[in-house]
């Protein structure tokens, strides 16, 4: 009778396992399930967006947009996060992912829509261009410089860091030394 | 095509009477070619003619040879022969000419020409044509102008680019390569791809009407009455408004032209021009009777057998005439007495040589050629038109100036031209020429950049005919689709403008439909598109249905919602150009006034003079747009009061002030190449802005010394950036950190940006409305008044009297305030007449200005074709957003057309695919906005999500391909799919395990139970065995 039991938790056991361990994938599907898994050997960059300027702005701020909500007190409105760097990924693409992955609100035109021929960020989480006064909008920087054009031609390399920053003075209150917006 | 050969064959009756040759007793034959001895040849082909004739003055067989090899004719008929030379060998070229009569006495003429090649379309030299209507009392179609002979270009085709770039289409039999024969010459938007079996030649970029109006000269009267089997003076008006050609008039009507002199009997396609050709190409009612070239169109035959056979009347050479006459109009000489010699059929040569004496002698006109000198722009138009404008005094009428707004710049100059006295200037004539190359060229050059960029940028979009395809359309609305339009509508390039109206239409009134309307910051966006909108022809105060008016809501009226001002300095700069882009009127109760917008502008002037978005240092595109947006107020008197934010200070001032330092702060900042740098970037966009902003003042900017630099003007310092293939680029320097910089890549923004540049040097060469000026073209009177005016204004000085002062200012004022704009020079006539006592003030008001009338241009309704209807048919059954350009443009065409049968199923039809395609965009957007919220984050998506999954991916999957890729990270979608899937089948395959193993484990226990049972009982039964043993 022991025997018996014992065999039935063994089988049960196994049971647990299969049910909790089984997931037979081709190789393509496990790559597309994971490519946004980091590994020890994936190359990944760093993102950040961030609003601080406002917080000193606040006089110019909409005022349906005066809310913590919108502003976060401490103008994070997202942390440096890791993302793998896929192939071929602008700022553009990490960016859009990592709003989508943590459900911030984005509006942008695309690249066809103007005569950058790259895509122009308009708006994050509610914040758009001249919500905060006439020079006020959103740039880039990566790694501490803001290059003069389009963030969806910017390629990225392993290691960068992407700072999004809300300027209210174009880029003169971020440190950008020539220039407002995402280019010219 | 039969009357030509004909016509062609009556030539020997007309030149046997014409050449007579002694009779001698040595019988050698006569040769006489149109060939030249020692000549410098450029192009590869050479066409000439040759008589050769033995002592009976008899046409004989004559052997013409290049090279050695002998050359067939191309023509051979009983009274000449004509030849072409194709050479292969540069350097020297012998031809030799060869005949030999009965009594075996050879005559043979060598020339010698020296061959240059030239490469396929290369100049190689320039052919004075003209386009005559003398013999129906319409003077000049086309005045005599040079036009450059390209490199295997045949005759045909160097006529048919004149009758385009003249504004007018021909038609033809044969091809402009081969057999090429001139029926008609027709309106410049005459639709008929046939007319009478001819077919239409290429169309024009500005589209003219054959405005004539006939009047047969009386000399000719008597002879056609005689002569024709058919006459009818009011033919052309009664039956063929439009169409000038064969059978018009009378039976023997038609177009011919000579060549040096000569009526070819080769066709247009069979004819090579040389360099110093005079081709002149003569409307005729009699097979050329009546222009001295009835032998040119042929043999004896019944239809001409009527003719006399020397024409009706001798008539002279005048392409001597021709050639004064093209080199007068540049030099604003008194054409005046020239034209009716040539406009008189039958004047004799020596009244004709005397013409051309008199006017090569002539001093060219000295305000004209003043005017020149001096950088006023509207004096630029007056020289290259001042020819025109005599011949409209003479008898001739003036359809002939080759500048496309020919009608415009020539009615502006009477007084310039008509002032002419006779200086003795023996170097004026060469001045005269160099002046008129220089003229033509800033013009043409204009547009020649101009078609580069559109070159440029249908291969960008992949388009072979309009720029404005299907892909483009799509664009309406943004940046990137609404400049193009307008550089290419203010240049008068023919598109696809009713579709850019259906489809911007359409999305303005979709986005009217969101709180924010078209943004929510910036009222730019309603200022680009209404110039669009006016640039396309539509109306940008009434779109669409709901009847939007994007200049109320996007200018005066803007403030009611957020200020114009939102978006900085920007916002009031474009609004004002909005605003005053038909000068709309400011209603009373509007938010904003018009001075307010100025004064906005004014207030933020910096210390240096210039503007900027932010900062204290001049920005070279800020300050230009506010000049453009000022311009034009630069000659208004009103004085603004406002603080100067930069000074914060009060200060008064005239918007002519503010230019003024504007101007000399842009003045500063150009740079040695002509360029200009913005945000330390050399680029070419500054420098359209600022070459824009001299244009819309009237400044002659490339005459300007403040504009020069190094010799360098803003056209050259634009021209630095241009790319091979015809575009632009944003900037040379070459930066390896930003590869959007590549200074080897044309850019679109700066392809848009140069290309309404060019359209506002094009215009303001042209003499037409400024860039940004939308109101129809000003009246003849009117400009003709302001050209009087300038060149009065010109001659002013110290010591002009009182009463002359007071007399300008009031003509001043007669003109009507709207137009003051207009006249350059107005402050130097203020100052003058103020230091001299004169009260403006009172002057102004005592004034009422003399309106002038303005053309209407009535919205025509348009034809619903028949291809529009194929299109229709061919929509496909499942419509996809990929069909909204062409539903919406079919639609709109459909609505504005005229009624035809089966009009209402067109509509029911198109409305029907409208509304499903605005499901599809709808569908595509819910879905959208599903993943974005539905789809992430990855992670915590697990199997209790499968339905939505699945609903999106299915909804995604019935989606056309072209709406699939308008679907945002759709690889997200595939991802999580797959997540599910591989999920669900993991749990399905750990079920199915289970589920065996489980009944293996119950098996196994039954069956252990079982054996244990069965053990249980042998035992039992074998111990009842042992038991009872």
């Amino acid at each position: 009778m022991k025997k018996d039991i014992l065999a039935l938790s063994v089988i049960i056991l196994i049971i647990a396992v299969i049910i909790n361990g089984t997931n037979i994938q081709s190789v393509d599907e496990y790559y597309l399930t994971h490519i946004d898994d980091i590994t020890e050997n994936s190359e990944t960059v760093f993102i950040s967006i961030r609003c601080d300027t406002i917080l000193d702005n606040l006089e110019n701020l909409d005022e349906s947009l005066r809310y913590d909500e919108y502003v976060p007190k401490d103008g994070v409105i997202l942390p440096r996060t890791e993302y793998v760097l896929r192939e071929g990924d602008t700022v553009f693409d990490i960016l859009d992912r990592a709003v989508r992955y943590n459900r911030i609100q984005m509006e942008y035109q695309g690249s066809d829509q103007n005569s950058f021929g790259s895509v122009y960020i308009r708006g994050i989480n509610y914040l758009y261009e001249f919500s905060c006064g006439e020079l006020s909008g959103w740039m880039y920087k990566v790694d501490g410089e803001y290059p003069n054009y389009g963030c969806s031609k910017y390629k990225l390399k392993d290691g960068q860091e992407i700072e999004w920053v809300y300027t209210c003075d174009l880029g003169n209150d971020v440190g950008a030394k020539w220039l407002g917006g995402q280019g010219k | 095509m039969i009357k030509k050969i004909i016509a062609v064959m009556l030539c020997i009756i007309c030149l046997s009477g014409v050449f007579e040759f002694p009779v001698s007793a040595v019988s050698y034959p006569e040769i006489r070619t149109t060939l030249i001895d020692n000549t410098v040849q450029l192009g590869s082909k050479k066409t000439f003619d040759v008589w050769a004739r033995n002592s009976a003055n008899e046409k004989i067989k004559a052997v013409v040879k290049l090279n050695g090899d002998i050359v067939k004719p191309v023509w051979d008929d009983s009274e000449k022969s004509s030849y072409t030379l194709l050479f292969t060998k540069e350097g020297e070229n012998i031809v030799t000419v060869s005949a030999s009569s009965d009594g075996g006495k050879k005559k043979e003429l060598t020339y010698h020409i020296n061959y240059r090649k030239a490469k396929p379309g290369e100049e190689i030299g320039k052919a004075v044509w003209s386009v005559e209507l003398f013999t129906i009392g319409c003077g000049f179609l086309v005045y005599p102008v040079e036009v450059p002979i390209y490199e295997g270009e045949t005759a045909a085709e160097q006529l048919i680019r004149l009758l385009n770039d003249n504004g007018y289409v021909g038609y033809y039999n044969g091809t402009p390569k081969s057999a090429f024969y001139l029926g008609y010459i027709a309106d410049g938007n005459s639709s008929a791809e046939t007319y009478d079996n001819y077919s239409k030649s290429t169309s024009p970029k500005t589209p003219k009407n054959l405005d004539i109006s006939p009047n047969i000269p009386k000399l000719l009267t008597p002879y056609l009455e005689e002569t024709s089997t058919y006459f009818d003076t009011e033919d052309y008006s009664k039956n063929s408004k439009g169409y000038l050609g064969e059978f018009v008039f009378t039976n023997g009507s038609g177009w011919m032209y000579s060549v040096n002199g000569s009526f070819p009997n080769v066709g247009f396609a069979d004819e090579y021009l040389s360099d110093g050709d005079v081709v002149r190409v003569q409307y005729t009612l009699a097979y050329g009777a009546d222009i001295g070239g009835l032998g040119a169109l042929g043999g004896v035959n019944a239809e001409t057998e009527n003719q006399p056979e020397s024409g009706f009347y001798t008539v002279a050479n005048k392409d001597e005439l021709c050639i004064a006459l093209c080199r007068a109009r540049s030099a604003g000489k008194n054409v005046q007495q020239a034209l009716s010699v040539m406009s008189t059929l039958n004047a004799s040569q020596t009244d004709v040589d005397n013409a051309v004496k008199l006017l090569n002698n002539a001093s060219s006109n000295p305000s004209a050629s003043s005017s020149v000198a001096s950088s006023s722009s509207a004096s630029t138009s007056t020289v290259a038109s001042s020819s025109s404008t005599s011949s409209k005094s003479s008898s001739v009428s003036s359809s002939s100036v080759t500048s496309s707004s020919s009608t415009v710049a020539s009615s502006s100059t009477v007084a310039s031209s008509n002032a002419s006295s006779s200086n003795p200037a023996s170097s004026s004539n060469s001045t005269a020429e160099t002046v008129e190359t220089e003229i033509v060229t800033t013009a043409d050059k204009a547009l020649s950049i101009a078609e580069g960029i559109i070159t440029w940028k249908k291969k960008d979009v992949n388009s072979e005919n309009e720029l404005m395809n299907s892909a483009f359309l799509e664009l309406a609305g943004s940046t990137a689709g609404d400049w193009y339009p307008i550089g290419l509508g203010r240049l008068g390039i023919e598109d696809n403008y009713s579709g850019y109206l259906a489809v911007i239409e359409d999305k303005i009134e979709e986005r009217y439909k969101l709180p924010s309307k078209l943004s929510s910051a910036k009222a730019t966006e309603w200022h680009r598109i209404a110039l669009a909108v006016l640039a396309a022809g539509g109306d940008p105060t009434k779109i669409g249905n709901s009847e939007i008016n994007l200049i109320a809501d996007g200018t005066y009226d803007r403030g009611k919602t957020t200020s114009l001002g939102r978006q900085g300095i920007n916002g009031w700069i474009w609004g004002l150009i909005a605003l005053d882009s038909k000068r709309y009127e400011v209603p009373e109760n509007a938010f904003n006034s018009r001075d307010d917008i100025i004064t906005e502008i004014m207030c933020r002037q910096l210390s240096d003079g210039g503007f900027a978005l932010s900062g204290n240092k001049a920005d070279p595109d800020i300050t230009a747009m506010a000049v453009q947006a000022l311009s034009p107020y630069y000659n208004s008197e009103e004085h603004y009061s406002y603080t100067q934010k930069a000074l914060k200070t009060e200060v008064t001032k005239t918007v002519r002030e503010v230019i003024d330092e504007a101007l000399e702060c842009l003045s500063e900042m150009q740079l040695e190449g002509g360029d200009f740098e913005s945000w330390g970037t050399q680029n070419v966009e500054s420098t359209d802005q600022v070459l824009t902003a001299l244009c819309c003042l009237g400044i002659d900017a490339l005459n300007d010394d403040r504009f020069i630099k190094n010799g360098n003007t803003l056209l050259d310092g634009i021209l630095r950036y241009q790319i091979n293939d015809g575009g632009f680029t944003h900037s040379f320097t070459y930066d390896p950190e930003n590869p959007t910089s590549t200074p080897n890549a044309s850019n679109s923004m700066a392809g848009e940006q140069t290309l309404y540049t060019m359209a506002a040097l094009w215009r303001q060469e042209n003499g037409m409305r400024t860039l940004y000026d939308f109101r129809a073209e000003q009246s003849g009177e009117l400009k003709q008044r302001i050209t009087a005016l300038e060149s009065e204004i010109s001659k002013l000085s110290e010591n002009t009297s009182f009463e002359t002062l007071q007399s300008l200012a009031e003509e001043y004022y007669s003109i009507p305030e709207s137009e003051r704009s207009y006249v350059n020079g107005f402050w130097k006539l203020y100052d003058l007449a103020v230091s001299k006592g004169v009260d403006m003030k009172k002057t102004a008001e005592n004034m009422t200005a003399i309106e002038s009338e303005t053309t209407n241009t009535d919205n025509e309704k348009t034809e619903f074709t028949e291809s529009d209807k194929r299109a229709v048919s061919a929509l496909p059954e499942k419509l996809s957003t990929e069909q909204y350009v062409t539903v919406t443009a079919l639609l709109y065409k459909l609505e504005n057309s005229n009624d035809f049968e089966g009009k209402d199923e067109y509509l029911k039809k198109l409305n029907s695919a409208k509304a499903e395609i605005s499901s599809v965009q709808a569908e595509i957007d819910s879905l959208n906005s599903d993943i974005l919220s539905r789809l992430y984050p990855f992670e915590s998506i697990t199997v209790f999500d499968k339905t939505t999954v699945d609903e999106i991916y299915m909804r995604y999957e019935t989606l056309s391909d072209y709406d699939k890729s308008k679907i945002e990270r759709r690889e997200d979608i595939v991802k999580t799919k797959t997540k599910i899937d591989n999920e669900l089948r993991g749990i399905i395959i750990a079920v199915i395990l289970s589920v065996i193993l489980l009944i293996t484990a119950i098996f196994l226990v039954v069956r252990i139970r079982k054996r244990r049972r069965r053990k249980a009982l042998e035992m039992e039964e074998l111990a009842e065995k042992y038991s009872d043993e």
